[in-house]
Order: structure tokens, then C-alpha cells, then sequence
């Protein structure tokens, strides 16, 4: 039964992953420019030889469908092609952009469940009240501001003014960065035992996982808060508390377990956000990125980097996903397969 | 809906005091890990703030990014040099001495004895013959340097003899520009490097050379990280003076008032993406100060001379009547608050030849005059195109909306036309735009460049706008052919005049450039091509 399921799902993955490939490539090569304009100098351009060097390097001068063909048999193979722009293989500039995103984006989906859900929690129990009001307003605040704004805010008043904050970047510029093993910054300065380098590791992501934090947790306290209130209210809850249990138990133990099925949908969505960058938080805080990768790779139409960051966020969805209807299954024993 | 009874005033207190207690400390605490480091370490580490996302390479046969002229101009010294403030005068760097043949086609080169490449091997004739063949051959972006080289011979360790196939007047001035800068051809070879004629295929020392350098100037790359930070130490074995700074670390800061925070809190020795904006926004008494010069950036507009594009702008006494139209002062003194200023032609000021006092000013009822005379009294219909992300600096829909309002006062009708940044090059490197905003950055300080790129028929530029005019030809052929300044600098003003009779382009702004400078900081200037000679810092 599971194995069946667990084949179908990945059936389906990857259905979906050739479609967002098909699309991507179909996208990018509708836009009407052409490639080697924006690679190649202003003075290189007009030497036709240059031109057709660089043509024939990324496979440009064969048709559309042979090329697309072309890139599927190499994604087959994991290569995923070379970037017209850094000109190194895509999945060499996937490795180092990734775990930079993955380290703030655990870090700021953690700032979020932690202090969202009992944000919501308490927003619902006391509905209605200042209180709630309360937060909903820290919620809306942090949802509905501009990420880059606040961004520079927190700048200001935590570094510029303050100092309890270090500026931006990943590490101190007089730290050197430790060798790479996994990519993390904060678990590679451990292996290579270097406490300065991860205290200052540490010290400069809080400020951006906070930002990046503040604008999710709005979202989990909403629906924790949402979703509370309308369990609450259930008849099996009116049940456990004529049983005579006490209102904490009722909150904690079983109202709380149900409400936490469409916060899961919604945080696990904006996790996946979250993996597939953040651009603006990337450039307030200097922060080296996925976010930015696909950015520049959009706009000076590197195709190899473009399909490269897609098929990526295709892959962080459907798992993100997958991993959310795994944990409906902890939940609420009814969904499991 | 039911109101729920609970014991929350407890509750909300712990909740609103687990949140202080838990965020703030962390954030102070972070602010204690993280003291600054001080005395002699930090005293002799350059902190430089800039956005770096422009490179490709550190390999100088392949680079044509900004950032990577100012780090290859550090590790790789050049034969020649060219210093501010006087960027016409050549002065001797890795070559003590040259002669010249009268014919100008053979060049002589006596190299500094002594020089050491950081692996120990001495910096020989054969190492300047193979950077240069190896630069040619590899048919990349910055491959036209050596274009005019016919041969290259080392007669002896310490001379190098170099025929050009024509004479070339600024060929010398090229010879300063970092992706001539000298290899180690020893160990580039020995990283798969050739300098063969079919190196374009063969050579594979390019990903060897990104990680480390294989040169012999002030400072070596010892660490690069994409979009984070780039490090170069110090060469001990440098031949030269030794430079200050045992290190030099680039953070990669894209935003430009985090770059000014990060100046002012003394955590940036030097930020250099100011522009005219962030200068203005500096912090009263903040300790920092302003280092102003002149870019040899140009902002322009080209005009597409092409009957099929636009029969109207075809004719010349419609270009020019354009061109009068144009408020200029309004644009430098209200657009970019006095940030910079307007040569005549497409020659920034600067280079040789070029006189400020040539520039075309206003004059509306010339203008009208012009298109009368066309036969267009009331005007006419045209586009103007643009992208919407700024122009070395200058943002292009204040200018469009600043010229469509100049040209619709004399009659002319212009549609703005913004699209897409790689869209639009696209378009204009294929000829389509009938007026384009465009901006140009220099290849290297001889006004060959531009006179090539702008105003030869089929030049890079000039092809974009289908210029053809034999007289300027002509003069740009005479430029290249005469060795003696003087004289040359007559041929580019003559050359200039047609430029204005003409009208393929219409200069509108050559930039400052503003950088932000920690005032301990001694001996900053803004050079054109790699932004500072970072050797010549001290504190």
C-alpha cells in the first residue's frame, strides 16, 4: 500500500517536474532578445567569430526542440548545463547558493512556529479582546511590510544605531570561512572547531531570520488563530470540558492538535517560499543567495541558470509537500494511507 | 461565536516577556560576539564594500567586468601604466623603457630586471609573448586588445619586440588595461594554458586562474566567493613598493545606503557604490568623507540615422534640430544634481582632444528653424526607447520624460518606449530604435576607442545607427595613423566638429563617481577603468 503510494507520488513529481521544465524553457526563449547581447562585451559582439564560438559552446545554434531534447538527456545524466554568466556548471552554483538560503530559512521558519503558533493560540483565546488585537496587529504588521523595508529598518535601529547587531553578511570579514563540507556556515565552523567563527556565524543570521521570520509568523498566527477559533467552538471540545477537564488541556491537548492541520498547509507553503529565496532580504543583508542567483539569471536570460533555479523549486515544492502530507498523517491518524 | 473563558492575563504576560527575553539578549549578546577587532590586524586589513556580483572570471585573457579590472590590475602588473591624475601621460610599469619605430609599427620593450611571478619564476620576455598570444587567441570578450598585433618576439629574457600589422597611435595607452596584464606562463601552462592559435579550444587554465593568481603585482587573489566576498594578501616578493595594506577583503554589499551605514560605523574602510543620492543622505558629523571624480562613463542618446526606421531622423537637419532641442543644463543640474558633466561628442572628458567648449547648447528657435527647413514645421512622430534599470548610475525615466517634454516644446512628438534590459540591447545592437537612451564604459584612456565604436561606418556603436559618413572615416583612420599628440588631438576636435554636424549620438551626462572613504584613509583616486590603484592605499 505505502510503496504503491510512495510510487505514485513520485510518478506524479515527475510529471510535474517536466511540465515547469517544458514551460521554463518555452518562457525563456519566447522572451525576444538574444542571449549573447547581454554576455558578450559591446566591442566583442561585432566579431562574428566570437559570436559563433559562444553559439556553439552553449548549443545555441542548433533548433529549439533538438536543444530542449538535448538539456533533458543531460538533466538525466545530472548536468544540468553551464551558466552563460558565471560560466561554471549550474549545479556547481546551485551547491553554493543553496545552503546559504536553506541555513536563513530554517533558521526564519523556526523564528516563525515558535513564537507564531502561541501568538495565535493566544490571539484566539482571547478573541475579541485587546489582546487579540494585539496580535493582530504584530501580525499584520510583519505581514503586510515590505520585507526590504523592514529589512533596512532593522538595519538601522539594531546595527546603525544600536550595534547589538553585526552588519551584513554571513561572517565577520575578519574571520576567514571555514572549509566547505555541508555548506552551512554554522555547522561547518563546528567541524572544523572554530567557536569565533560560528558565535559570528550565528550573530549575523538572527537579525535577517528575524526579518524573514516576522513576515511568516504573521501568516502562522493568523491561521493558528483562525483555526483555533473554529475547533473551539466543536462539539467534542464542549464534551471534554463536561468531562471536567481543565481549559488548558482542552487548548493544548485537543483543540490545538486539529487547528494545526491548515496551519501545516500554509507554513509549509511559505517554507517552500522561503527555499526558493528571498530575493530583497538577500540584497538588504548581503546575504549570497538563491534568491539573487534566479534574479540575475532572468534578466540577462542565462537559460541554463533560469531551467537550473526551476527545476530546483519544482523539486522544493513537491517535497515540501510531500513531507506536509506525511506529517497530516501524525496529525490526524484518519489522512494516513 | 462563544466566548472562551481561560486564565490568559498570566498567560499573554509570560508570552509578551518570553519575547523580550529571548530576542533581545540574543540580538546584544550577537552584538558582544562580534567586537570589532582592532589594532595592528585591523589597521592593516582594507575593508572595501562594493557590489561585486558583475564577475565571471579573475582570468585576464577572459575578464571584462568592473570588478575584476581593479583585483587583475593588482595581481597582474601591465608593461605600461596609467595614473591619475593626468590619465594622458604613460608611465612605465613592468617595462622601464620603450622605443617606438618611426614608421609607429615596431614596439621595444625593456622589461624591469629583477620582477618575480609569486612562484619564484622570473618575469621574462617570453612570459609578455605568451600572455599576449594567449589573449589574442582565446577569441573572448577582451580579445581585441591584441587585434593590431602582427607578431611578437623575444629577442632576449629582458626585451620584446611587438609588430603591428598598421600603425596604431593608441595601441600604448591599450597596453595599460588589466586583461593585458603579464602571466606566468610557466605555471599557467602547467594549468593547461596555451597560448597556440587555437586556444580559444585548448586552453583550460581558466578555472585554475579563478582561484588563484599567476602574476607578480602588489597583491594576490587568495580567496574568492561569489556574491560574498573576495580576499588578496599581500605578494611579500613584490618587485615594486611594498603597498601598505597586508590584506584586502571586497564584501559584497549591493545596497547602497547599507554601504553608507556600513561606512559610517567605521565597518567599511571604503564603500564605493555612492551615488549623488546617498551622498546627500550622509549622516551630519559622521566620519567618513566624500572622494569625487570624474567616471569616463557616458550617458547618450543615439540617433538612428536609417531612412527605413525613421525617414524623418534620416535627415540631418532633423538630428541637429533634436539636439538643439535639448535642455542639457536642465538634465545635469536638475536630473543629476550637478553629478556630472558634458563633453561635446562621444569623447569623455579626460582624453585627449576633447574641448567642453565645443558642446552644443539649447536653442529652441534654431531648432524649430531646422525643421522648417526639413519641411516638418509642425514636428513629428518618434519613439524613444529605453530600459527601465539605470544607466551606470542614471535612472532613465526622469531623463526620457525630461527630453520628451524638451522635444514636444519644439514640436516633436515623442512616444516613450521602455522595455526589458536584455530585450532592449537586443534591439539596439540590432539597429531597430529610432531614438535610444544608452549608456558606454571605457575600454581603455585613448580616444580611439570611442572614435572606433561611435563614428567609424560599421563600428560597434555606429553600426546601431547605421552612421556612414567617409569624411569621419576618414579621420578616424588619420587619428590612429599620427604618433604625434599634438597633431592627433587637432584630427579628434576635427573629427568632433562632424560629430556635431552629424548627429548619430547626442552626449547627455558623463558621471561623477562618488565613493565613500574612511578619513584615514590616504592617497584614494578614482581612476576610470579599475576604480583605485588599490597598491597606492595607505592609512
Amino acid at each position: 500500500m505505502l510503496v504503491r503510494y510512495l510510487g505514485q507520488r513520485l510518478a506524479f513529481a515527475g510529471v510535474a517536474l517536466l511540465g515547469v521544465v517544458v514551460v521554463a524553457f518555452l518562457v525563456a526563449h519566447l522572451v525576444p532578445a538574444d542571449p549573447l547581447a547581454v554576455v558578450l562585451s559591446d566591442t566583442a559582439t561585432k566579431d562574428p567569430r566570437i559570436r559563433a564560438q559562444y553559439m556553439k559552446r552553449w548549443g545555441l545554434d542548433r533548433p529549439l526542440p533538438e536543444q530542449f531534447l538535448y538539456y533533458l538527456k543531460n538533466v538525466a545524466h545530472g548536468d544540468l548545463g553551464e551558466s552563460f554568466t558565471t560560466r561554471r556548471p549550474v549545479l556547481r552554483d546551485l551547491a553554493q547558493y543553496l545552503p546559504a538560503t536553506i541555513e536563513l530559512s530554517v533558521t526564519a521558519f523556526a523564528v516563525s512556529v515558535v513564537f507564531g503558533v502561541p501568538l495565535g493560540v493566544w490571539a484566539a483565546l482571547r478573541h475579541n479582546r485587546s489582546a487579540d488585537h494585539a496580535a493582530r496587529l504584530i501580525s499584520l504588521v510583519g505581514a503586510a511590510s515590505p520585507i526590504f523595508w523592514t529589512g533596512l529598518i532593522a538595519l538601522y535601529i539594531f546595527y546603525y544605531l544600536l550595534r547589538w547587531a553585526p552588519g551584513p553578511g554571513r561572517l565577520d570579514p575578519h574571520q576567514a570561512f571555514p572549509p566547505a563540507v555541508t555548506g552551512f556556515l554554522l555547522v561547518d565552523s563546528l567541524i572544523a572547531g572554530r567557536a569565533g567563527a560560528f558565535l559570528s556565524a550565528l550573530s549575523h543570521i538572527i537579525l535577517p531570520a528575524l526579518v524573514l521570520g516576522w513576515f511568516i509568523m504573521g501568516l502562522t498566527a493568523r491561521t493558528t488563530r483562525s483555526a483555533l477559533l473554529e475547533v473551539l467552538s466543536a462539539d467534542y471540545l464542549r464534551t471534554a470540558r463536561a468531562k471536567g477537564l481543565g481549559e488548558r488541556r482542552v487548548v493544548g491537548l485537543h483543540a490545538l492538535r486539529n487547528a494545526l492541520i491548515p496551519v501545516l498547509t500554509v507554513t509549509g507553503l511559505a517554507f517552500a517560499s522561503l527555499l526558493s529565496g528571498a530575493v530583497l532580504t538577500e540584497t538588504v543583508f548581503a546575504w549570497p543567495g538563491i534568491g539573487r542567483y534566479a534574479v540575475t539569471a532572468a534578466t540577462r536570460l542565462d537559460y541554463p541558470a533560469i531551467l537550473g533555479v526551476t527545476l530546483l523549486t519544482g523539486v522544493i515544492y513537491i517535497s515540501v509537500n510531500f513531507i506536509v502530507d506525511l506529517l497530516y498523517g501524525v496529525l490526524d491518524p484518519r489522512i494516513r494511507v | 461565536m462563544q466566548r472562551v473563558r481561560s486564565r490568559p492575563n498570566r498567560r499573554s504576560r509570560l508570552l509578551a516577556l518570553s519575547v523580550l527575553t529571548v530576542i533581545l539578549p540574543t540580538l546584544a549578546a550577537s552584538g558582544l560576539w562580534n567586537t570589532p577587532v582592532q589594532g595592528q590586524v585591523r589597521s592593516e586589513t582594507l575593508i572595501i564594500v562594493r557590489n561585486i556580483d558583475d564577475y565571471v572570471t579573475n582570468d585576464p585573457g577572459r575578464q571584462y567586468e568592473y570588478t575584476s579590472q581593479m583585483l587583475d590590475q593588482s595581481s597582474y602588473d601591465t608593461l605600461v601604466t596609467l595614473e591619475a591624475p593626468d590619465f594622458t601621460k604613460i608611465q612605465p610599469k613592468l617595462a622601464e623603457r620603450w622605443e617606438i619605430s618611426k614608421d609607429g609599427l615596431t614596439y621595444t620593450f625593456h622589461l624591469h630586471g629583477g620582477a618575480r611571478f609569486s612562484s619564484g619564476n622570473p618575469v621574462t620576455a617570453n612570459d609578455v609573448r605568451f600572455s599576449f598570444l594567449r589573449l589574442k587567441y582565446l577569441q573572448d570578450n577582451p580579445s581585441f586588445f591584441m587585434d593590431p598585433v602582427k607578431d611578437i618576439e623575444a629577442t632576449n629574457d629582458t626585451t620584446v619586440k611587438v609588430t603591428l600589422s598598421a600603425p596604431d597611435a593608441s595601441w600604448l595607452a591599450a597596453l595599460a588595461a588589466p586583461p593585458t596584464g603579464i602571466l606566468d606562463s610557466k605555471a599557467v601552462i602547467a594549468h593547461g594554458g596555451t597560448d597556440a592559435a587555437n586556444a580559444k579550444d585548448a586552453d583550460k587554465a581558466t578555472s585554475w586562474l579563478n582561484e588563484q593568481s599567476a602574476g607578480e603585482g602588489p597583491y594576490l587573489l587568495t580567496s574568492f566567493r561569489k556574491n560574498e566576498q573576495a580576499v588578496l594578501e599581500r605578494n611579500p616578493g613584490y618587485w615594486g613598493p611594498k603597498p601598505y595594506f597586508a590584506k584586502i577583503v571586497f564584501l559584497h554589499v549591493k545596497d547602497g545606503t547599507t554601504q553608507r551605514e556600513m561606512a559610517e560605523r567605521g565597518d567599511a574602510d571604503i564603500a564605493q557604490d555612492f551615488d549623488a543620492d546617498i551622498v546627500a543622505r550622509v549622516t551630519r558629523g559622521a566620519r567618513i568623507k566624500i572622494v569625487e571624480g570624474l567616471s569616463m562613463n557616458q550617458v547618450y542618446m543615439a540617433v538612428n540615422t536609417n531612412p527605413q526606421v525613421s525617414k524623418e531622423l534620416a535627415d540631418k537637419r532633423v538630428r541637429q534640430a533634436v539636439s538643439y532641442a535639448i535642455d542639457y543644463d536642465g538634465i545635469i543640474k536638475g536630473l543629476v544634481r550637478d553629478a556630472g558633466v558634458r563633453p561635446p561628442a562621444m569623447f569623455p572628458i579626460g582624453v585627449l582632444g576633447v574641448d567642453p567648449s565645443m558642446a552644443r547648447q539649447r536653442d529652441a528657435a534654431k531648432a524649430k528653424q531646422l525643421l522648417a527647413e526639413a519641411g516638418y514645421p509642425n514636428g513629428f512622430n518618434v519613439k524613444l526607447n529605453y530600459w527601465t534599470s539605470p544607466l551606470l548610475g542614471v535612472a532613465p525615466e526622469p531623463l526620457a520624460a525630461k527630453l520628451q517634454a524638451d522635444l514636444g516644446a519644439v514640436g516633436i512628438k515623442v512616444t516613450l518606449e521602455p522595455k526589458e534590459r536584455s530585450v532592449m540591447i537586443s534591439e539596439y545592437r540590432a539597429g531597430k530604435p529610432q531614438l535610444m537612451l544608452a549608456s558606454w564604459s571605457p575600454d581603455y584612456l585613448d580616444p580611439h576607442p570611442w572614435a572606433d565604436a561611435f563614428y567609424r561606418k560599421g563600428g560597434p556603436a555606429a553600426h546601431r545607427v547605421f552612421y556612414d559618413n567617409p569624411k569621419a572615416v576618414e579621420l578616424v583612420a588619420a587619428g590612429d595613423r599620427e604618433l604625434d599628440p599634438k597633431k592627433r588631438a587637432a584630427i579628434y576636435k576635427e573629427l568632433t566638429q562632424v560629430a556635431l554636424d552629424d548627429v548619430p549620438f547626442i552626449m547627455l551626462i558623463q558621471p561623477k563617481s562618488f565613493v565613500g572613504v574612511n578619513p584615514s584613509i590616504k592617497g584614494y583616486a578614482i581612476h576610470p577603468i579599475w576604480f583605485v590603484t588599490l597598491s597606492r592605499l595607505s592609512r
